[in-house]
């Protein structure tokens, strides 16, 4: 008996319609590129599902890349089901993982990032746990030597405490940096705060560089800390003082007798000088002459510093109603001193987040966000032009006095802008650049500025003939280093 | 009074009629904006002839359609290959200067692809090239073939259909002029007796397999001739069909499932019963797909198969 398959191709061949009249090559053809309408591409397609020349033609008619092509779409009017579409392959899904992957490798820069909170030295540790011990008369820095206190090696002899630490480090330099210690711990009354709190608070100390750091207690006993604590959370404890004044150059005195804003320590840590690092912290001058520090920042001289915007410093004004600061005055409410602070835009959240202390990796969220507003422009340097710009797609050529130099290198540093360029050009702006202003080196220097570090007043220049210019006074006087 | 509203009513009537154009002005209107689309002014068409054209296209496709309707067919019409086309058929200098930029070369690669020879294909498409240009004359006019290309598709498309026609119009006339020393050696003149002759179907079984074949839709029934039939690859199948070969092969597997069944009905409605009917096709679905795998690994390269038929 014959088989189903050999039935079939019998009786359709036996069925085949020799005497239909076939479509002409237009129809045909219409058919192939699916423009018929329906009803006649039914009619076609009956006939020559009936007839094997038109099947022939319409089979080598077909062009085969458009075939290749609409392989993956199958059309809807022959009523044919959809093959499987492979979901990971669409482009919805490609975008999604190549943003996926984006997201995971910023994150995975970020944690390879230096850490904020460093592992204090072990003495340091120790120094920072027992800051609520009372600290006695430590030692308060010497503002009339400074010629001497740097020629201390970095050498740490923990008086207060029972940590005796021994820096020294010619490969990783110990700096450290102390002013007075509270003499009494702070009271819990708030009223009697401005009596009882420490009249010097302890300051900084060693291996931080790098390291934002904040007196927390100073602040707690000063500042509104529901407002603050935003801001300083993720900020490590200012270590307590381990041992004598190492030295370091005296606190520019910004406004009055009161305050003391901020400051660049150029400090030694070794004999030899060139291991020095540079502190910048704010720091406020108390009644018995001592300092205080409040937020502060270590960094390597050599490298250029993390604090990115050195924000204006912190008016003495705000400060000037503490009795910390005014030997006699009269105690003044915290509320009181806080609701002073914040409408003479004292040293509220968003004063001291404009401190160049901070960091903007080391701080929260929030403390970024209340800090955004501080950063105006990103600089660079393009072919010999100084560019900036204050979203990081339109760059604006700057043209500092008008002198069409050709420039070489930009140190941003807040709202201080440094550029160097050809014939040891130098232009030097305090404001942001708004305002410029020409700044000779000296007669002797030559070559093009290649670098420039700054931090504070402290500003080193490195031209192409090897010379390197110091100054301590934010450019007023230079030094020819060696 | 009445008079007056009746007379009032019939002049708004003819405002209204007079506002709106006639189907002979629409169509005109529609006419003139085709031909200043189209580059026919270019190839030697004036607006009396491109109506001449798009008017026999229409009479061809829809005859006796309304002016919308003509319209709308119109504007669906490949109008710059058409003109081309004409222009062409016309003699038009221009018109041919353009055809052979752009379709000679394609028109010798449409012939090699599709006769998977170069030799054949160049002589396929001279022939047919000449066929273009109008080698013959009818009542003493010259007959070009792109007379006969009304627009409805692509020019491309079109000269491609134009030469798989003439290939498979060639190859039914060669098959036709085949010598008796090629059957011989084809050993089909004196060809040995078929191992598996096909016996003689009861005439239940044909109708059974007939009433089951005529109740499928026009692409099942295309899909079965082309594979038992043409013996067509299901990758070749797929791509007539726009679909892919996988889709195929499990429709065909499903057609042979049920047209399986609707024969067993078939032949039970004509008294047989269950068993006969089982017996009578003898044939069962582990065999058919055998044979489906079968043919999914079979990989023809040859574009156009023998016709195994008896015509």
């Amino acid at each position: 008996m014959p088989e189903l398959s050999t039935l079939l191709r019998q009786r359709l061949r036996a069925t085949e319609d020799r005497s239909l009249q076939h479509p002409d090559p237009d129809t045909l053809n219409a058919y192939i590129e699916e423009v018929l309408p329906a009803h006649e591409r039914e009619r076609v397609l009956e006939h020559i599902s009936r007839c094997s020349p038109c099947r022939e033609i319409v089979a080598l008619a077909t062009p085969d890349a458009v075939l290749a092509a609409e392989e993956q779409t199958v059309p809807a009017a022959i009523g044919v089901a959809a093959p499987r579409r492979r979901w990971f392959l669409s482009p919805a899904f490609g975008l999604a993982g190549s943003t996926a992957a984006m997201i995971l490798g910023v994150a995975l820069l970020l944690r390879l990032s230096p850490p904020q909170k460093s592992a204090l030295h072990p003495a340091t540790q120790h120094v920072q746990e027992s800051q609520s011990m009372p600290i006695g008369s430590g030692t308060t820095m010497d503002a009339n030597k400074p010629a001497e206190a740097a020629q201390l090696p970095a050498q740490v002899n923990t008086q207060s405490g029972s940590a005796d630490v021994t820096e020294k480090a010619p490969t990783a330099p110990k700096m450290t940096a102390t002013l007075d210690s509270p003499s009494s711990a702070p009271s819990h009354q708030p009223e009697r705060k401005a009596e009882n709190r420490p009249s010097r608070s302890p300051v900084v100390v060693a291996d931080l560089r790098g390291q934002d750091f904040v007196n927390k207690t100073f602040l707690a006993n000063n500042y509104d800390t529901q407002t603050t604590s935003a801001v300083y959370r993720d900020l490590p404890q200012a270590p307590l003082p381990s041992q004598s004044n190492p030295g370091f150059a005296p606190p520019a005195v910004v406004a009055g007798s009161q305050f003391q804003g901020t400051n660049n320590f150029v400090i030694p840590s070794n004999s030899a000088g060139s291991n020095r690092g540079v502190m910048t912290f704010y720091s406020f001058q108390t009644h018995t002459g001592g300092s205080n520090t409040l937020i502060g920042k270590i960094v390597d001289f050599g490298k250029r510093p993390l604090t990115k915007h050195l924000g204006p410093p912190i008016p003495s004004s705000s400060l000037g109603e503490s009795s910390m600061f005014k030997p006699g005055a009269t105690t003044v409410q915290p509320s009181e001193a806080i609701t002073a602070a914040k409408s003479e835009a004292g040293p509220s959240s968003e004063g001291l987040a404009g401190s160049p202390a901070f960091t903007r990796r080391a701080l929260s969220p929030d403390a970024r966000a209340q800090i955004a507003g501080v950063s105006q422009y990103q600089w660079k340097v393009v072919q010999g032009k100084l560019l900036r710009s204050s979203d990081l797609s339109h760059w604006t050529e700057e043209n500092p006095g008008g002198e069409n130099l050709q420039f070489s290198v930009v140190s941003p540093n807040g709202l201080e802008i440094w550029a160097g360029g050809n014939d040891a050009a130098l232009m030097h702006s305090h404001d942001g650049g708004s305002t410029w202003e020409r700044i000779t080196l000296g007669a002797a220097a030559t070559g093009t500025i290649n670098s420039i570090e700054a931090a504070g007043p402290n500003v080193l220049v490195k031209s192409s003939s090897g010379q390197s210019w110091l100054s301590q006074d934010g450019g007023k006087s230079w030094i020819v280093q060696d | 009074m009445e008079k007056d509203s009746l007379l009032a009513g019939k002049i708004g009537t003819i405002r209204i009629m007079s506002s709106r154009p006639s189907p002979v002005e629409a169509i005109s209107e529609a006419l003139r904006e085709l031909f200043s689309s189209c580059s026919a002014r270019k190839y030697g068409l004036e607006l009396d002839e491109f109506q001449h054209i798009l008017e026999q296209v229409a009479t061809k496709y829809i005859p006796s359609s309304p002016p919308a309707q003509k319209i709308r067919f119109w504007k669906e019409l490949k109008l710059e290959e058409l003109v081309l086309a004409r222009g062409c058929a016309n003699g038009h200098e221009l018109a041919w200067q353009d055809f052979l930029i752009r379709y000679r070369e394609k028109l010798y690669d449409i012939a090699r692809g599709i006769t998977k020879d170069d030799a054949g294909g160049r002589e396929l498409a001279d022939s047919i090239y000449g066929d273009l240009f109008g080698t013959s004359e009818r009542e003493g006019v010259r007959v070009s073939r792109l007379d006969f290309y009304m627009g409805r598709g692509s020019l491309e498309g079109w000269l491609r259909t134009v030469v798989a026609q003439e290939f498979v119009n060639r190859y039914r006339k060669q098959k036709r002029l085949v010598s008796l020393d090629e059957q011989e050696e084809d050993g089909v003149q004196f060809s040995a007796a078929d191992p598996n002759p096909v016996v003689p179907a009861d005439s239940r079984l044909s109708a059974a397999v007939d009433e089951a074949l005529g109740q499928l839709t026009a692409e099942d029934r295309l899909v079965l001739a082309s594979y038992f039939l043409d013996d067509r690859t299901l990758t070749e199948i797929g791509r007539v069909l726009r679909v892919h070969e996988s889709t195929i092969s499990r429709r065909l597997e499903k057609l042979l499932k049920n047209l399986r069944k609707q024969v067993v009905a078939g032949l039970m409605a004509h008294g047989m019963k269950r068993a006969q009917a089982e017996e009578a096709l003898e044939t069962d679905v582990r065999y058919l797909q055998l044979d489906v795998a079968k043919k999914l690994q079979e990989n023809r390269p040859a574009a156009f198969q023998e016709d195994k038929g008896s015509d």
